[in-house]
């Protein structure tokens, strides 16, 4: 019984990776920005899930982490002429440094305070780092180009899509790893944790430097979509939506995290395309004004139905799925048995199934 | 020389004085009861041993080394594994998984190793998840490896503690009130459990519980404590005849015993 099931996820994932594959071919060439964007923002969502799905830390403040990768991998790039896989590796570590900084308050307070802290910070990279000219060049941002071999928009999407790969195995082996176990131990009980021998204070640690180093490199791809970064890319609101990301996602969830993170940020894109091209509402009446509002909705009926986000919508879709085929073949196991005219039988059986 | 040690230990919380001058040790093999009622100190001496409260006087010993500053985590790497009276499990995982996170300290392989998917760290999950099987189906729950933790009773729960206290490895494992919700029968059974578990995995043991008779049966020696004191110790034999514990403390359920 077990396996089947387990080939059945196997199957299932490579023809998930298989259509990703072929997703960006299909995306008109004016949308490719936007795809990279949506699949970028697919990494930002295992960023935020490693901090508040496996390390239970809330943060307000990840707009920061990914800003100062973004203008760290700039700065690499433009002020000390770094290649570009070098710049990169440079946005995850000041990514990491970012959020170690943070996780070393986290060790101090908890909850709604920490939050506050959290968003304080935030702001604080907003309107401070983030307007220091020599470092983020000012207002008219900071250059920051595209690799040589992916110059044009469908070679950089494919860049960004693979290195969402990268990030998706890597946060598979995290969780199947003594790290990632020790984390979410600690999440759930950090006496638990320290009596099973885990350092709860580095494990804490560790969790945002992980969480602060996948941000500060999706902030690094980020700046090379439009290869320009300016303060106001990374307004504090942002946390916002990365926090709601990770809620409508499915706190925990790697798949959830993934998917809201790239629903959220094609979202807007969406509904202009369903404004202009779908005459009657509610799609002549949205644009892409009301994506937040869309968002927020989600989240209202997120809390009430599906608690557990995206993520349980599919754990529920794919139950429901798997509980008609052992229907239909129950039926038509029985069908079988018992009725001569099994043509008939079978097909009805498939059609339960359907 | 005893495998742990407590010398003199006191410890207050605001106005109450929850422990006093507490000497306890452990020897090597031995399994040492802590008997006393509610709020008589119990848990409160196991977090100071395992460092998870800090004693305002005394000090705490491990195989003759001072422990009494080290962090919970480094005393057990030392060697000192403990359970708590509410179940101490990581409810997400499922009992497999638990008892994984539980060998934290025995899965020698880097942590980014593990990030990468190194063999040596691909080889040493294998014998993790080896090692896992091997302690539940020690403790008799091999066929609930892959069950999530919702499902599962209460005593059932307390039982996937002590396996993962269990694949901690330690040298001495203190158990707190491993036999509350436990059936009669069932406690009889993990009393004998923790026997056969003292003579094959060589374990110093140390168990607080409420269940004077599983507790005088399985005890090589015996404290009582009260009010953070300690009221009595000795051997089961002397403690069942102690007529101050009897009386005062264990009312009619030591009589019986006795």
């Amino acid at each position: 019984m077990r396996v089947p099931q387990i080939r059945g996820a196997r199957a299932g994932v490579l023809v998930v990776a298989g259509a990703a594959a072929l997703a960006p071919l299909l995306v008109p060439e004016v949308f490719l920005n936007v795809a990279s964007r949506a699949i970028l923002f697919g990494i930002v969502g295992l960023s935020i899930n490693v901090l508040i799905g496996y390390t239970g830390q809330v943060s307000l403040g990840h707009a920061a982490f990914v800003g100062i990768g973004a203008f760290g991998a700039g700065f690499a790039q433009t002020e000390m002429v770094l290649p570009f896989p070098v710049a990169l590796v440079f946005a995850g570590l000041t990514g990491g440094v970012a959020a170690v900084v943070l996780g070393g308050v986290a060790l101090r307070v908890r909850g709604l305070y920490l939050a506050l802290v959290t968003l304080a910070y935030g702001i604080f990279a907003q309107e401070v780092i983030f307007n220091i000219r020599s470092l983020t060049g000012g207002g008219a941002g900071m250059p920051a180009p595209r690799p040589s071999f992916a110059t044009g928009n469908l070679a950089y999407a494919y860049m960004c899509l693979g290195l969402l790969g990268v990030a998706i195995a890597f946060d598979r082996r995290l969780t199947s790893s003594r790290a990632g176990r020790a984390i979410q131990a600690l999440r759930d009980d950090e006496r638990v944790a320290a009596s099973w021998g885990v350092n709860v204070t580095a494990y804490k640690l560790l969790g945002f430097v992980i969480s602060g180093a996948m941000a500060g490199i999706a902030g690094g791809l980020l700046a090379s979509v439009e290869q320009i970064v300016a303060p106001l890319d990374f307004a504090f609101t942002l946390s916002l939506t990365f926090l709601l990301m990770a809620v409508i996602g499915g706190v925990g969830s790697r798949a959830g995290a993934v998917v809201a993170g790239v629903f959220v940020a094609s979202l807007p894109t969406l509904l202009d395309a369903a404004h202009r091209n779908i005459p009657f509402p509610p799609f002549s009446v949205l644009n892409a004004s009301f994506s937040p509002l869309v968002v927020a909705l989600l989240v209202l009926i997120g809390f009430l139905f599906f608690p557990g986000g995206f993520a349980e919508v599919g754990r529920t879709i794919a139950g429901a799925v798997r509980a008609r085929a052992a229907r239909s073949r129950a039926a038509a196991a029985v069908a079988v048995a018992s009725d001569p005219l099994i043509d008939v039988s079978v097909g009805e059986g498939a059609h339960a199934g359907a | 020389m005893p495998v742990l040690e407590a010398r003199d230990i006191a410890i207050r919380f605001g106005g109450v004085q929850a422990l006093d001058g507490i000497d306890f040790s452990v020897d090597e093999w031995e399994i040492v009861g802590i008997l006393g009622p509610n709020g008589a100190g119990k848990t409160t001496f196991f977090n100071c041993v395992s460092g998870f409260s800090r004693p305002d006087r005394g000090s705490i010993h491990f195989r003759g080394q001072d422990i009494t500053a080290m962090r919970p985590d480094e005393r057990v790497a030392l060697g000192i594994g403990r359970t708590f009276q509410q179940v101490g499990l990581v409810r997400s995982f499922t009992v497999a998984e638990n008892l994984l996170a539980a060998q934290h300290l025995t899965a020698a392989y880097t942590n980014l190793s593990g990030f990468v998917g190194a063999p040596r760290a691909r080889a040493r999950e294998r014998v993790m998840r080896d090692r896992a099987m091997t302690v539940l189906e020690f403790m008799g729950l091999a066929d609930l490896a892959g069950e999530t933790l919702s499902g599962l009773s209460y005593g059932t729960l307390k039982m996937v503690e002590v396996a993962a206290a269990i694949a901690v490895d330690p040298q001495v494992l203190m158990l707190d009130e491993p036999l509350a919700g436990l059936a009669p029968e069932e406690a009889t059974e993990f009393g004998d459990r923790l026997l056969v578990m003292r003579r094959e995995l060589g374990l110093a043991v140390v168990i607080v519980d409420h269940h004077v008779p599983q507790v005088l049966r399985v005890a090589d020696y015996v404290y009582v404590l009260n009010f953070g004191s300690l009221l009595a110790q000795g051997s089961p034999e002397e403690i069942r005849v102690n007529p101050a514990v009897a009386e005062a403390y264990m009312g009619k359920e030591a009589t019986s015993v006795a």
